[in-house]
């Protein structure tokens, strides 16, 4: 299955890019992609980043084709 | 407040903080939440557009806050940072009031930003002749701030986490301040909260 990965702030400067589509085996959870990615990239302070799946922050559930996750800063938005 | 001006006002409420581990804006102050400070401030001020713009986190504090007459908006590129929500804001409140001369930006996480402090930021502002009037706190320029029309072009500008602070670093027009001694308090850590428990004790 596709998702869609978007990197914000610091998190897009140290992965080196703001976007990136990842075919993942199904039934990958949220956590399970956050801890490869910040291992991927060796991502700073990793309980700082915030994940946020389709615009919804605290997301636990499995991911789904299509999906669109965000990885944030500590403070994101405003 | 002043009858003879349009003059809108937003509320910036749709960032998210890991940090705390919650919605900074529903963090607890003197018996309501921080957005609810906010609201209640300038609730009761005459604006002739009245927004509050959500984005993380939207469903739970929509839930949770008393919205009074603001319209709220939801701002579902709120990711994408501050500007986001500064254009959001704006938009609607042009749909609001088309001829809107003045437009004032309020944070959700500075509770001590008062009815006073507020009305004496839109005053020193209308008394001027700049374009925009920032708060100054210990030789900090910031938000709250007031926008009249001929710079919304700037503010429609903005980009990812910018914020009125990139338009006074770029020199993009001149603008006043007003000093206050600890209106731009702002919240985003857990030494933040534990600062406002103090505060709330004195």
């Amino acid at each position: 299955m596709k998702v869609n990965i978007k990197y914000f702030g610091m998190i897009a400067e140290t992965a080196g890019k703001t976007e990136e589509i990842l075919d993942l085996e199904s039934g990958v959870s949220v956590k399970n992609l956050k801890d490869r990615q910040i291992q991927k990239y060796k991502i700073a302070d990793p309980e700082s980043v915030q994940i946020a799946v389709n615009k919804n922050l605290n997301s636990n559930s499995e991911l789904k084709e299509g999906d669109e996750v965000a990885f944030l800063p500590p403070f994101a938005g405003g | 407040m002043i009858k003879n001006a349009k003059i809108g006002v937003i509320v910036l409420a749709a960032g998210s903080s890991s940090r705390l581990g919650y919605a900074k804006q529903l963090v607890g102050f003197k018996g309501k939440s921080l957005l609810q400070h906010t609201l209640d401030a300038s609730a009761s001020l005459e604006f002739d557009s009245k927004v509050l713009i959500l984005g993380a986190g939207k469903e739970k504090i929509e839930n949770e806050i008393d919205a009074k007459d603001f319209e709220i908006v939801n701002n579902e590129n709120w990711e994408e940072g501050m500007s986001t929500s500064i254009i959001s804001g704006l938009k609607k409140s042009l749909e609001n009031e088309k001829n809107l001369q003045h437009l004032l930006i309020l944070l959700a996480d500075q509770p001590l930003v008062r009815r006073d402090k507020i009305e004496q930021l839109v005053e020193a502002h209308l008394r001027g002749s700049k374009p925009a009037t920032f708060s100054e706190y210990a030789g900090n320029v910031g938000v709250p701030a007031v926008f009249s029309s001929e710079v919304f072009q700037h503010l429609k500008q903005l980009k990812g986490d910018q914020g009125a602070k990139k338009l006074i670093s770029e020199n993009r027009f001149d603008y006043g301040t007003l000093k206050f001694e600890d209106g731009n308090f702002d919240v985003d850590t857990a030494e933040d909260v534990e600062r406002l428990k103090k505060l709330e004790q004195e």
